[in-house]
Order: C-alpha cells, then structure tokens, then sequence
C-alpha cells in the first residue's frame, strides 16, 4: 500500500539509463504507480553489467517499486496499447530523442489529444532546439560539453582529460529534476484541472550546477573571469595543451568507449553504452577488434587485446583535431562532444537556442547573466522574478505587513532588531 | 509579474550558503514569492568574495527573484514578528543544525501551532538522528563522509586527497530535492488541506547520487564489492596508506583548495580528514584547535601580495606536517570538539553498516522476486504526513504486462496473440 503524496497517480515511464530512471523512481518513492515500458531485449542498463540475465546492479538500483511493461514500440499494436492506456495514465516520462516520439506515437500532442490533461516530461540530452537538438548525449558528454569536466580539471599522467569519477551528476540532477517537474505540475492540474509538457535536459541541469561559474557578472567578472578567458583564447591559439588550459583555468585542472580523449588542439569526450553505439565507436575509429559482448572477458588474451588498443586509440584520436572528430561522431553517430569551460557557455549557441540564458539587472550592480530555470512549463512557464535583493531591501513591506507601525519599524531598526 | 505553478505561495527562507538558498530559488522560479530572513550582517555567503560591501557573486547567483528580510532572531520582538508573518505563509525552509530551530522559536511544532496547514523543509547536513545529528556540515564534509571524495580519488601535488570536481555535488543535489519535496507537499495539501513537516539531509542526497555503489546485492556483490571490502581491510591492516588504496582503487584526480588550509581534505598518519570552514568565525575555531595563527582574517588581508602568498605556502606545509603527525582520530576529536566541520573520509560501499546511516533510516531492505535481499539507499526525502517509501525491488523484466493489459481489457487470448507476434514479451 503506497504512503507517500503521489498515491493513486499513474505514470507511463519510456525512459532508460539514469535520468529518467532515476527521476521515475523517486516519484515511485512517493507513491506513484510507474509502469517501466521496455523493449523486449531489455532497457540497455538491464544489459550493461548484467550478472544474470537480463539484470544488472545499475539497473535494479534505479528501477525499485515499478512495474515493467514490455513493448515493441516499433509495433503498431504496442503503439496501440500505449494510446489504450493513456486515459488511465496522469503522467508520461519519456527520453528519446527529440523525433522518436512522434515516430513512435507517442508524443505530446498524439497522446493529448487522448487525455487533455496528462502531464507529459519530455526529458533530452541537449534540448529540443538548437543545432546539438539530435545528438545523442549521456552524462559523460553532458559533463564534458557543460564546463563540469574542465572544471574538475583532472588531467591524466599523460596530459589527457580523466572523467569525473565521483557521480554521474548530470543524470542525477536531472532525475530529482523530473520528479519535481512532475509534483508541481501535478499541483497545478489539482488547482486548475490542467495538464501540460515539461522538458527537462541534461545540459540544463548541468549548467544549473555551474549557476556561479555560467553567470557572468561584469563587475566581477573584469578581474578574474574575463581575463582569465582571455589568456585561455591566446593560449588555445598558440596551441596549448588541454592540460594546459585547464591549469589555466582556475587554475586546477578505461575503457574507449566511454571517456574524454586527448586531440590534437584540445579534448573530446565520447560515451557509448550500448551494442549499438560501441560498433558505431570502432566504425569511427576503424577498428578491427570484437565487441566485448562476444567474447570472453576473463580470456588473458581478450584482455591483452583491449588493454592494447587503448594507446592505440589515443594516439589516434590525438592525430586530429576536435572539430574534425566531431565530424567523424556525427556522421557515424557516437555521442561525443567538445570539452568545454562552462564560462564558454554563456554565449553558446546550443545554450542561447534553448533559452537557458537569462538577463538580469541588479539594483546595485547592474546588468548580469544566468542560468535560466532549468525545466520548461508550456502552461505556466518559469520566468525568474528579478536579481537577488540588496540586503533589507524588504524588511519594511514585511515588518509593516507583520502589522508593525513605522514608528515601530523605526525602533526596531534603532535598537538593532531589523536592517 | 510571476507566472510559475506557484504563483501565490510564500515561502519563508531561513537558509544558508548553497542548498537551501538554491533550493528556494528554484521555488521562486516557479513563481513563489520568497522572504530570505538574513542575520542583520547579512548571511555568510553575502561576504564571501565580495566584490562590493554585502555582495557577492555567489550569493547572487543562488538567491535571484527573492525579497530580503534582515533580522536578529534572537531578540523576542523578531520572533514575534516571524509568528505574526508566518499566519500568511505557506511554506517555511529552514537549514540550521537540529537544536537551533526551536532556541529560536521557528521550529514546526510551534510554528504548526500558528498555521496549521505549514509545510515545513526542515533541510540539515547529517539528519536529525544519530551521533553526528550536532555536527556541522558542509558540502565537502559531506561528500567527504558520503564515500564521493573517495569515489572521485583526487590528490593534489603533494599527495593530499581532493574534492571531486564539477561542483558541490551534494549542495546542489540538496537544492534540488528541497524543490521537489515542496512542490510534492503543496500538491499533498491541495488535495487533503494537510501541510507537514519535510525532511532532507546533505547526507541523503549525497548517497543518493551514489545508487549503485551503495546499493548492496548479494548475488551480484561477490565479483565487485566484496572482493574491494576485503582489500579494503587488508590495506588497512597492513598500513596502505589512503593515496595508496584509492589508487588501486583505479580512480585518482587532483585539485586545488580554495579555502586555504580552511576548506580541504589532509593526510593524516593512519588516513584522511576534510575539514570545512567557510565563515571567519569557524576559521577562528580552527585556528584555536590546532593552535596556529594566520593573516587571513585581519582586516587588511591581501591574498594576492607576495608575502601573503609565501605565508599561506608557508602555513599550509605546516598544517599538513602537522596532521601529517597524528591519526584520524585524534584530529577528528580535537577539531569537532572545538566546533570545526570535519570528517573522515569514508568508502561508500562500507556505509550502510555505519550508525549514523541506520539512525536515520537511509538504509532499506528490499527483495527481488529473482535474485533477492538487496539494501539500497533510502528515499532522499522524509514526510511526515505521507512518507515516501521504496514500493519494492526492481521488476524482473515483463513481470506485469498481463495484468497491465488485463486492466485496460485485453483478455488473455489478445495476450497470447501479442506475445506470439512479437509485440510484448
């Protein structure tokens, strides 16, 4: 029997890996019915790591209380049966890129116009506009692309980026963020019998971690960061090292398929986790190696063999430059991106596209940028009210709304109490 | 004008630094009108680094769209107007340690009295149970204590541990949560009229980014995780260093402090510490503690000159010779008894056998149907209305396609038909 707020809410998860997961199980953690819909192989974190088949620890550990409905969705008849359920579903969680849904059926408007007041999170790597819109993006792309990776600025022996090893906090963030997306929206349906379409990305909350870091703030700004940029721009032109630049920057500074490599004008972090996207990581680099799905991982001579290809693979991924990479990911299709500094984001057009950008002007201290909010609400959408307040801008509105004469208000200022 | 879901609600935010103060910015980026009650110096995030007097970048980066209200709470006529106001609030967000709320007169209980229906954050570093209930905490104690630092395996220049970098994890992880629970708590008491008492912790959220390897499963813990456990233990006998485990570990970084000797992890003569002190007054403590002086707090302090900089260098060898000297213990004693934030540094895989983990209820038992009893992390969240509650283990893959199908009136031929076809499993 389910105890928590969301008791007697019902909803329809399409999502896989953390993210999604992560958020769809904490709404389960309050006492909302999810029902997981997989493919009939399993979500790929049920695959990765499994110890038995068709479980692994990630996944059991990012799944508790659903339930698991399987579909094929490429299957008509599956689609039928999502747009058969609906009606009894309050919330839909889906991840995929943006043009699967619609392929699918089973995106926002198809599945509204069944049930005019679902709630329906559409959650992406890089958001639903912009030119990174359809890559793909998991949270080691997101980390490097976000500024968090050059932030941590974890250089290995060799000069080479190491990745963030603490947590996957793109992901988990992102999976808090759904469930809170989910809960205010519900909130809003109880007060006005209104559904609506949330979207949520990685990169959003990625940068949302950064808020101090991505807002820029002139003032400031002239004594550290803009210079800062400036030196690490001359530095990139003249050729520096990633190393380089991340002692630059602050100043601080496995396997191949899912890490940030060494080019040879800087740093690209690439991240597959499926069958699919590992054959698409030895297409790019030409590698004529089995996959790890088809051997026997224990074999001494399998193990030589990987352990071999990885300096290998270094020394090619060093040999060009990061824009001609990222050529190479796209049109392969590996997820994979730039390391970037979140300073650099400000004025990206991935980030402007999105809005994630916002203007403020401080009473004191004048115009500034931010991190906007990071989930979109197409009824009630997020505007941020303002700066932050000089200290005791507002103590007279509240003191005098406490009831409080200014005469009072006067004397309590006087005697130290309020400022 | 605002126009988030929470376009009339007031929050009252009594909070600190980063969680709380992002937590409530969230809240009123969507919308609700939040009164920041500040000390009457303006709360310590204001003046670290400011840049004019009482701001500072990283306040205004986590307290945007708000109303200050400056107050001295100690003095009777301010509590009286904090229970005046609060008969017009909705929701009150609170971050101090668990003693300081009701010396203050804002603890639930008495602030439930004058509005029944208040939902109440009460936000904290360790939970309100166990041990270390008392002690400070700040990010990177936490991350710290929560096994993240040893996760990210950091170490500077001269071997000492390091935070893990892309930011304060469990801060921001924190904030996050504190907006969730609110949203969820008002959408609670839209529907019953009930407000209530919310819980979260730095603690929790830090475990909570950290699923898998917290996360005990027997029968697929014999590969990994005991095999790392009982390493863990024969290092510690036979006096690996810390530097040396993490590193077999296979996980190793480095970073630079931005606290001095004030905010940063030491080697210790048996381990590693984290000490956390980001306010003049906890530095002070510090200082007393370990009996040393710095130029740091005097009013005419220039970090940038070079002498400043040759007796910070100077200093900082010698605070780390210093605990260099001694075990983990003794530091930890010495500093937490003189009110310095500070912990060991822990591996998480260890931590749901520890007390202050069981105290709060931050471990669960749960069984799969196939593989069985398994522990995990506690939901993040404590409600004491509606509780948030693990609803089970994870579902074996396809468990309930029939009974979902049944529920929306396919019989079990059409079932069969589909399976048969490919179309479910």
């Amino acid at each position: 029997m389910a105890s928590g707020p969301l008791d007697g809410i019902r909803v329809l998860e399409f999502t896989q890996i953390i993210a999604g997961p992560f958020g769809c199980q904490n709404l389960a953690d309050m006492g909302a019915e999810v029902i997981k819909v997989e493919p009939p192989e399993g979500e790929p974190w049920r695959i990765f790591g499994q110890f038995m088949p068709n479980e692994s620890k990630t996944f059991q550990s990012l799944n508790r209380g659903k339930k698991s409905l399987v579909l094929r969705m490429g299957d008509e008849r599956a689609q039928k049966i999502v747009h058969d359920l609906i009606p009894e579903i309050d919330v839909v969680v889906i991840n995929y890129r943006p043009d699967v849904p619609a392929r699918l059926g089973i995106d926002y408007e198809t599945l509204r116009a069944i049930r005019p007041d679902l709630i329906y999170v559409d959650n992406t790597a890089f958001g639903r506009e912009g030119p990174w819109a359809h890559r793909p993006g998991y949270d080691i792309v997101v980390q490097a692309v976000s500024g968090l990776m050059a932030g941590e600025a974890k250089v290995a022996d060799d000069g080479s980026p190491a990745q963030i090893t603490s947590s996957a906090m793109a992901d988990y963030g992102t999976g808090i963020a759904i469930a809170w997306g989910v809960s205010a929206a519900l909130f809003h349906r109880e007060r006005t019998g209104e559904g609506q379409l949330i979207e949520s990305t990685l990169l959003a909350t990625a940068l949302s971690m950064q808020g101090t870091q991505v807002m820029s703030l002139p003032p400031v700004d002239v004594a550290v960061r803009v210079p800062m940029m400036e030196n690490i721009d001359r530095m990139r032109e003249a050729g520096a090292s990633y190393g380089e630049l991340v002692g630059a920057h602050q100043p601080w500074a496995g396997s191949i398929y899912y890490r940030p490599y060494g080019t040879s004008d800087g740093a690209v972090a690439i991240g597959a986790l499926s069958r699919g996207l590992r054959d698409k990581v030895r297409a790019a680099f030409e590698l004529d190696i089995p996959d790890q799905d088809d051997v026997d991982l224990a074999d001494p001579a399998i193990i030589a063999q990987f352990a071999a290809v990885v300096p290998q693979v270094e020394e090619l991924v060093r040999s060009k430059t990061t824009a001609e990479w990222m050529e190479i990911f796209d049109r392969e299709g590996v997820p994979g991106g730039p390391v970037n500094f979140a300073e650099d984001m400000t004025d990206d057009p991935q980030v402007v596209a999105n809005g994630l950008i916002i203007d403020l002007n401080h009473e004191l201290s004048g115009p500034q940028q931010q991190v906007g909010p990071i989930l979109k609400f197409s009824a009630t959408p997020l505007v941020p009210e303002g700066a932050s307040p000089p200290l005791g801008r507002d103590t007279d509105e509240f003191v005098s709304l406490a009831g409080y004469s200014a005469e009072q208000i006067a004397e309590l200022r006087e005697a130290g109490v309020i400022a | 004008m605002a126009s988030g879901p929470f376009v009339g609600i007031r929050i009252l935010e009594f909070t600190q630094i980063i969680a709380g103060p992002l937590g409530c910015m969230l809240l009123a980026d969507m919308g609700a009108e939040v009164i920041k009650v500040e000390p009457v110096a303006g709360e310590p995030w204001r003046l670290q680094v400011q840049f004019i007097p009482l701001e500072s970048k990283a306040f205004q980066s986590l307290n945007r769209g708000k109303q200050s209200l400056a107050m001295d709470l100690t003095q009777p006529q301010s509590r009286e107007a904090i229970h005046r106001l609060v008969a017009d609030i909705d929701v009150v967000v609170i971050n101090y340690r668990p003693d300081v709320a009701a010396r203050l007169g804002i603890d639930y209980e008495t602030l439930k009295a004058i509005k029944p229906d208040l939902v109440y954050v009460d936000s904290t570093a360790f939970g309100r149970r166990g041990p270390l209930a008392q002690r400070p905490g700040y990010d990177i104690v936490i991350q710290s204590f929560a096994g993240l630092t040893a996760a990210g395996g950091r170490f500077d220049e001269n071997g000492n541990p390091m935070l893990p970098g892309g930011g304060p994890t469990a801060d921001n992880q924190t904030g996050y949560a504190i907006a969730w629970a609110v949203s969820a708590a008002l959408f609670h008491r839209e529907r019953t009229g009930r407000g209530q008492l919310v819980e979260t912790s730095l603690l929790a959220n830090a475990l909570t980014v950290q699923y898998g390897t917290f996360m005990s499963l027997p029968a697929a813990d014999t590969m990994v995780r005991g095999a790392m456990l009982e390493k863990l233990e024969a290092a510690e006998e036979s006096g690996q260093s810390y530097r040396d485990f993490v590193e077999e570990r296979r996980e190793m970084m480095r970073r630079r402090g931005v606290g001095g000797v004030y905010y940063r992890c030491f080697n210790t003569k048996n381990g590693a510490i984290a000490v956390g002190c980001l306010s003049a007054s906890l530095r002070e403590k510090m200082r007393q503690a370990l009996d040393f002086t710095d130029i740091r707090d005097k009013p005419d302090y220039d970090p940038l000159t070079p002498e400043s900089q040759a007796f910070q260098r100077e200093l900082t060898a010698k605070i780390e010779e210093m605990m260099a000297s001694d075990n983990s213990e003794r530091w930890i004693e010495t500093l937490e008894s003189a009110g310095v934030p500070v912990s060991s540094i822990e591996f998480v895989e260890r931590l749901d056998q520890h007390e202050q983990v069981l105290a709060n209820d931050y471990v669960i038992d749960l069984d799969h149907d196939i593989t069985g009893p398994q522990t995990q992390v506690a939901p993040p969240i404590k409600m004491s209305d509606s509780p948030p509650q693990a609803q089970g283990a994870a579902p074996p893959l396809g468990r309930d396609n029939d009974a979902i199908l049944a529920s929306v009136g396919y019989s079990s031929d059409e079932i069969t038909a589909m399976r048969d076809a490919g179309a479910i499993r």
